[in-house]
């Protein structure tokens, strides 16, 4: 029997209108991979972040070597020997490798190279962050938390952003460290992979430990059907291939990039550098790249901001074919940051909803055009099963999955010609995430555009009719039919198969 | 649901005792009985009819500047300019009687209204396009501005507009009797008191029932949310800061047409600062600016009252309403905290269950 490195015992944590865990108890064993599972909302994140140090949990405590601890803060957890990779990453984009490893271990200032490591010596270390790939950077951040000493080491949604041979390799790496001595516990929703290597699995449902289970006795179909409490469970590997079909007929375009190129000056983002680009109405389809890709200096484009234009031409169609120069009026946005560029936290679900029929209020009769709000309010809270039924409760009190469905009603309501959504399903449990789906793919069958842009490979490959690939600013390639595979996504993402550098010569030559 | 909705007015009251004791303690020290000093203090404001007329000819420039300090406060931005605004407004509304010397009075009055509010308009200006524009912050450039709005004004009495028969003091001109604004019976009131309150009401009406306060609520609250369903931002922004100035500006108008005649230095003891106060006191809950701005002006008038009669000291009523503001800034975290705490505790019960 292995030996039991940090306990929880009894953990509950409370936030307002939800109880995020319920008394959990966690026993992490040294030399195994322990994974977390469970659906969005069920408790996983707070437990991260309750072994970290960041949150104080307001019932039960955590052993350490069988002794009670107490974390008043992250670096008391580091100190102690538990050290966490977070979803979003800790490392300072414009330093190196060592520098990083540096700061991460007591601010002892290094030489370049001086310290990289053993997990990162393939890495190099007088590269800068920006530069590394999702793995490598979760390989930088595992070494920082072992140089700090960890003994328990903690990765939230480790492969979230990895292609499927890179998680293969991760994993590999954590095996290695386990067999070191420590414990590892990582929070995944990517069932496969954790049934692969984890060790031990404790299934979280809304809060509660529902299971314990060791590797041997378990299957895919049990965890699924753990997860997502039985019967009326969803089908989390929904692929909707029967819409995918009658998507294909009959195309009008909608919007027509050709050879565009872009002036931006941002260093993290790359320019535009003769991208083509069609869309057509009734299609979904995914924009992939890594951070840095030129996304980002796309979207405004997609929008109707113009304004970072260097050259080429930006075309839109109109239902008869007939082309302008000026977009749609109605531009459905979902943006990544929901609470924060797609909704107001202040107000309540009604007035947020309200955010895009603001003609619904006046300057006159203002008491009664509230009560033509409060109706269109509750049509769409009903139409996309908005749970709390008080229109009158604040949007920032909403758990992540109401959230999206506030926004996703709204939104989905406005557009017209296209909808650009950004991570439209990114911590959203199985439930919510196919009803989102489900509510994506209605609208693009109904005729608008869909656009999805995602760190999450599975999201694009699962949503789309095709995938545009980018990389520093152009189109490396477009995936379609058979090609929709994490696999092939992730293969292009990594640039295995595509030279760099196709489209330079062809430059812009549209006519305006 | 009951118990949420009482905290923050069980906490205003809490502040209001305390702030009440920590002058009391003041008054002690000052070898002043406090009981008696703060009935005759309270008494002053709203015990006589005499008091409660000066009270609210006291309320039209508070609830003004508060007003003026709230609008932009929607819109997520500070206006601590009120002062300067109310200056140039009162500067606007005498240069406005100037223009309309030798025109009959209705028509000289117009101009004295129109001047205060294109002057404050204008001050609130300044900090509304540096930020709308340039993201400057408008703070500062209003808090700032000030000062040079009243050393503006004292230039102009002590130059240009000085009263050559006032004997060296530096004011202007009393204006002609026919542009003074009648008082309602033997007090010092006048009819302006009816046009704030209802100017007030609809103003608050306006932002929190109509489509326009709705947008700017929404600019306040979340100006990335605005951006993507395309509310014009920055037009709110300079919008709401203008209108603040020239509601600031017709503040001075009042002083200048109804209480004081003529142009002096001492146009405002510091209305446009209590007014911010007000606002700041009232945060996000409009209609509580009615009630504040009494309050407090009741505290100016009175205490500015007893200074004369009983020789009580003039900074009593600043003391009070930096005491009140204070408390109740401690007490915003401490509710919010209670609040979500209990939220948590209902949210435990309910699991429970």
């Amino acid at each position: 029997m292995r030996r039991v490195i940090a306990a929880l015992r009894e953990i509950t944590k409370a936030y307002p209108g939800i109880v995020a865990c319920r008394k959990v108890s966690v026993e992490l064993l040294a030399g195994e991979i322990h994974a977390l599972v469970g659906e969005n909302g069920a408790g996983k994140t707070t437990l991260v972040k309750i072994l970290g140090g960041l949150l104080r949990p307001d019932t039960g405590w955590m052993e350490l070597d069988g002794r009670a601890v107490h974390f008043r803060n992250p670096s008391a957890a580091k100190r102690a020997g538990v050290g966490v990779v977070h979803q979003a990453g800790s490392l300072i984009e414009t330093m190196t490798v060592a520098e990083n490893l540096a700061l991460g271990t007591s601010g002892r200032p290094r030489s370049d190279g001086d310290r990289v490591g053993l997990w990162t010596s393939a890495v190099g270390g007088e590269r800068l962050v920006r530069e590394l790939s999702p793995r490598e950077r979760r390989l930088v951040e595992i070494e920082k938390c072992l140089q700090g000493g960890a003994r328990v080491l903690v990765l939230d949604e480790p492969t979230a952003t990895l292609a499927p041979q890179e998680s293969e390799a991760l994993f590999q790496t954590l095996r290695a460290i386990a067999d070191t001595g420590c414990a590892i516990v990582v929070v995944s929703h990517k069932l496969p992979e954790v049934l692969t290597h984890a060790d031990r699995f404790t299934v979280l449902r809304k809060g509660q430990v529902v299971a314990r289970l060791a590797r041997n006795q378990v299957s895919g179909e049990r965890l699924v059907q753990l997860l997502t409490s039985g019967p009326e469970g969803v089908d989390v590997s929904m692929r909707p291939t029967e819409d995918r079909a009658s998507a294909a007929t009959a195309k009008t375009p909608l919007l027509r990039i050709s050879a565009l190129c872009t002036a931006s000056n941002r260093s993290t983002e790359a320019p535009l550098q003769g991208v083509d680009l069609v869309l057509d109405r009734g299609e979904v389809v995914s924009l992939a790249g890594r951070p840095g890709s030129g996304l980002a200096t796309l979207l405004p484009i997609l929008y109707g901001d113009c304004s970072a234009v260097a050259a080429g031409c930006v075309k839109w169609f109109d239902a008869s074919g007939k082309d302008s120069k000026d977009p749609p009026r109605a531009i459905g946005v979902i943006p990544a940051d929901r609470l924060r560029a797609g909704l107001v936290g202040e107000f309540n679900i009604a007035e947020n909803l309200a955010l895009r029929r603001r003609d619904l209020l006046g300057w006159r009769h203002a008491l009664s055009r509230r009560k033509a709000l409060h109706a269109f309010a509750a049509q769409l809270m009903r139409r996309f099963g908005i749970e709390p039924p008080d229109q009158r409760m604040k949007v920032s009190a909403l758990s992540g999955g109401n959230l999206q469905k506030v926004l996703l009603a709204r939104e989905l309501d406005y557009a017209q010609e296209l909808l650009v959504a950004v991570s439209p399903t990114a911590g959203l449990d199985a439930a919510t995430t196919a009803v989102v789906r489900q509510a994506l793919r209605k609208k693009a069958a109904g005729g608008t555009c869909v656009v999805v842009l995602s760190d999450d490979l599975d999201e694009l490959v699962s949503l789309a009719d095709r995938i545009v690939v980018f990389s520093r600013g152009r189109v490396i390639t477009e995936l379609t039919g058979d090609q929709l595979t994490a696999e092939s996504l992730g293969l292009a993402l990594a640039e295995v198969s595509f030279p760099t550098g196709v489209c330079q010569e062809q430059r812009c030559q549209c006519a305006d | 649901m009951s118990v949420r909705r009482l905290i923050p007015i069980l906490w205003f009251t809490l502040a209001l005792a305390l702030a009440l004791g920590g002058v009391s303690l003041v008054l002690s020290l000052l070898g002043r009985r406090p009981d008696v000093t703060i009935g005759a203090i309270l008494g002053g404001a709203f015990g006589s009819e005499f008091g409660l007329t000066e009270t609210l000819l006291r309320l039209v420039p508070i609830l003004l500047c508060a007003l003026a300090a709230a609008i932009p406060a929607e819109s997520g931005q500070f206006n601590i300019g009120g002062e300067g605004q109310l200056h140039l407004g009162a500067i606007g509304a005498v240069a406005g009687a100037m223009l309309g010397s030798g025109h009959p009075p209705a028509i000289a009055l117009s101009l004295m209204v129109a001047g205060a509010i294109i002057a404050g308009a204008a001050w609130g200006a300044i900090p509304a396009g540096l930020r709308a524009g340039l993201g400057i912050n408008e703070a500062l450039i209003s808090l700032f501005l000030n000062y040079v709005a009243i050393h503006f004004l004292q230039y102009l009495v002590h130059g240009p507009w000085k009263d050559p028969a006032s004997l060296g003091w530096p004011m202007s001109p009393t204006l002609p009797e026919i542009l003074w604004l009648k008082p309602l019976g033997s007090s010092r009131l006048h009819a302006g008191v009816f046009v704030v309150v209802g100017l007030a009401i609809g103003l608050i009406w306006l932002i929190q029932l109509t489509r326009l306060g709705f947008e700017l609520r929404a600019v306040g609250r979340s100006p990335r949310t605005s951006t993507t369903v395309h509310i014009p931002v920055r037009s709110y922004l300079f919008g709401s800061m203008v209108l603040g100035g020239a509601l600031a500006g017709v503040a001075g108008f009042y002083e200048i047409a109804a209480v004081q005649h003529r142009l002096r230095p001492e146009i405002s003891p510091g209305f446009g600062y209590s007014g911010f106060l007000v606002a700041w006191m009232c945060r996000g809950r409009l209609w509580l600016l009615l009630p504040f701005s009494l309050l407090v002006a009741g505290l100016v008038s009175s205490t500015e009252n007893l200074q004369i009669t009983t020789g009580l000291p003039s900074a009593t009523a600043e003391i009070a309403q930096g005491l009140l503001l204070l408390l109740i800034l401690l007490g915003t975290p401490v509710v919010s905290r209670l609040e979500r705490r209990q939220a948590i505790r209902r949210a435990l019960e309910a699991a429970s269950e």
